[in-house]
């Protein structure tokens, strides 16, 4: 059994994530990562079968901070809102100050118009490491709703 | 009640107007059935896969042409074959997972069994049972109840496919086009390094116009405009084919480069400050040996080839329906390739696909336009950047014109008969 000190720790870090996503706060997403932190977001289809591809890679912070600024400031796409939820949320035990843990989830997104989809669906496999406060050294998002409705923009 | 009509129609479309096309084109449900009979089963090579997909006896894909599902597998002999996957007993689908590998392709509902080259081999109950029922009486002729086998055509492990006989040799199918892309397929070992989908919610030819269009490239993309890939004041040069087939090609030029023009013009999508906290992202690795910044090739009507920076990728298109298709991307490098430019080309994945710095736009632009011509009667696109002439086989040599898209709709005119 997990511990539930440990777990709320998690959530709490999944829900920070999943706020800066939502809530119109990007810039606060690449801040909830280790500068090393590593971020991918993968099909089930490659994941399945060892392929390396992902839709979004980002082998370090600065690359998730551009992510951000291309999102504000270089990309073209029909303004709309997500809505995380996450949910089923494990962890593993502690070791050397770190924790993998995983959880699953699920995005809506909402345009303009009041029109909500489910966008995607899939789990997180994230590690975290907890000193001097919990951050994401690595966080893999493997979504099953692989053939994306139209454009993804934010991360997940 | 009168009705007020539009100030200009051009549907039906005037013979021989070059300069526009009709909205109705991307809207009507009827032409989009007559494109299936007339375009994707008529005398056109139709993307399927790659050989690599299919590396062993037995292994097979499955995906469509038009509408039309299709299985792409490899026989006992290491011929690959593309089959109709519709069972001759009832019409089920034979192979209903998106690939693996069988030895017999069975299909499920009463286990007819094929061959991997389609052969039918098993019919259960063939002979009845204790002398009742079976097919005994009836002219069981198994091999006419094969799977349909279509024409197919390799190229540099590229496979194509064919309802017709009548469609001429690839090689001349693709004219001037099969130069640029033997380059890039130009029969190494090819790694697939993964797949990326989308359903885009517009019609399907739109995309093809997209590819074929050198004057959005440089004004859509900031990224590219920004980082020097593609300008519209670059040296480049588009071609288009009789077969609808087409290149569209662009040629390095410092960053530096014309970009007072852009600045002049005002253009939002070319920004001087624009730098990158992680400029390893825009790193050109060495590659080609040619001076190619960006390389597309559009194999009519189905498949997108394209080399930008060091990723190289598939596009399949497939139309679902008038008004959706998807796009498969599928990204790849050489099995040779030293493992920083495997690294590289996985890394610009980040460039492409549906969150791709470049092209999640593309398919913005065309949702848009898809939404922007509902309620059409009659109106039409403007195409005259660079005039109102289509030349086949000859390449415009700049990037400010539209000659490549009066081309392909002068081909989908012939094809259809419209």
């Amino acid at each position: 059994m997990s511990d539930p000190t440990l777990r709320s720790t998690v959530e709490d870090l999944l829900y920070h994530y999943a706020e800066a996503l939502d809530d119109g706060e990007l810039e606060r997403w690449p801040a909830l990562f280790i500068e090393s932190g590593q971020y991918r977001l993968i099909p089930r289809e490659n994941h399945q079968r060892g392929l390396p591809v992902c839709l979004i890679l980002c082998t370090s912070r600065a690359m998730m901070e551009d992510r951000v600024v291309a999102i504000r400031e270089a990309c073209v796409y029909t303004p709309h809102v997500c809505r995380h939820l996450h949910t089923n949320v494990r962890v593993g035990e502690v070791e050397a100050g770190h924790v993998e843990a995983r959880a699953n989830y699920a995005v809506y997104r909402t345009t303009e118009d009041g029109e909500t989809v489910l966008l995607s669906v899939g789990h997180v496999e994230a590690r975290v490491a907890l000193e001097p406060e919990p951050r994401f050294e690595r966080m893999d998002v493997v979504y099953e709703t692989f053939r994306i409705p139209g454009l993804l923009v934010y991360p997940i | 009640m009168s009705t007020t009509p539009p100030a200009e129609t051009f549907w039906p479309w005037p013979e021989g107007d070059t300069a526009h096309v009709p909205y109705r084109v991307f809207m009507d449900p009827e032409l989009y059935r007559r494109e299936q009979e007339r375009i994707f089963q008529g005398p056109t090579w139709s993307y399927v896969g790659l050989e690599a997909e299919v590396p062993e006896e037995g292994s097979f894909r499955t995906t469509h042409i038009g509408e039309v599902p299709v299985i792409l597998s490899r026989a006992k002999d290491g011929q690959v074959h593309v089959l109709i996957n519709r069972c001759s007993h009832r019409g089920a689908l034979v192979l209903h997972e998106a690939c693996g590998k069988h030895k017999r392709f069975n299909c499920v509902y009463h286990q007819w069994g094929y061959d991997p080259d389609g052969t039918l081999r098993a019919v259960p109950f063939k002979n009845g049972v204790e002398g009742h029922g079976g097919y005994r009486g009836v002219d069981l002729d198994m091999k006419a109840l094969s799977l349909r086998r279509l024409r197919v055509e390799v190229l540099n492990g590229l496979v194509f496919a064919s309802f017709r006989d009548d469609t001429p040799p690839l090689r001349e199918y693709l004219g001037g086009v099969w130069p640029q892309l033997t380059r890039v397929f130009d029969g190494r070992k090819l790694e697939v390094l993964g797949y990326l989908r989308q359903r885009v919610r517009a019609n399907w030819k739109l995309y093809f116009e997209n590819v074929k269009d050198p004057y959005h490239a440089g004004l859509l993309h900031l990224f590219v405009a920004t980082f020097g890939l593609f300008r519209s004041t670059q040296r480049g040069e588009t071609l288009a084919e009789p077969s609808g087939c087409g290149h569209l090609v662009s040629y390095k030029g410092g960053a530096e480069e014309h970009r007072e023009e852009y600045e002049q013009q005002g253009i939002s999508t070319y920004q001087k400050g624009y730098r990158l906290r992680a400029p390893e992202l825009m790193r050109k690795l060495p590659d080609f040996k040619d001076d190619i910044a960006v390389s597309i090739q559009t194999i009519f009507p189905s498949l997108v080839i394209h080399r930008i920076s060091n990723s190289i990728a598939t596009r399949h298109v497939l139309p679902r329906d008038v008004n959706d298709f998807d796009l498969i991307w599928t990204l790849l490098g050489y099995a040779d390739d030293p493992p920083a430019l495997r690294n590289q080309r996985i890394l610009q994945a980040n460039l492409v696909g549906p969150s791709g710095y470049i092209s999640l736009e593309d398919v913005e632009a065309l949702e848009i336009v898809q939404r922007g011509i509902q309620g059409e009667r009659g109106e039409a696109a403007l195409v005259a950047l660079g005039g109102t002439r289509v030349r086949y086989g000859e390449p415009e040599r700049d990037l400010a014109n539209e000659t490549a898209i009066r081309g392909f709709w002068k081909t989908w005119r012939t094809l259809m008969e419209l």
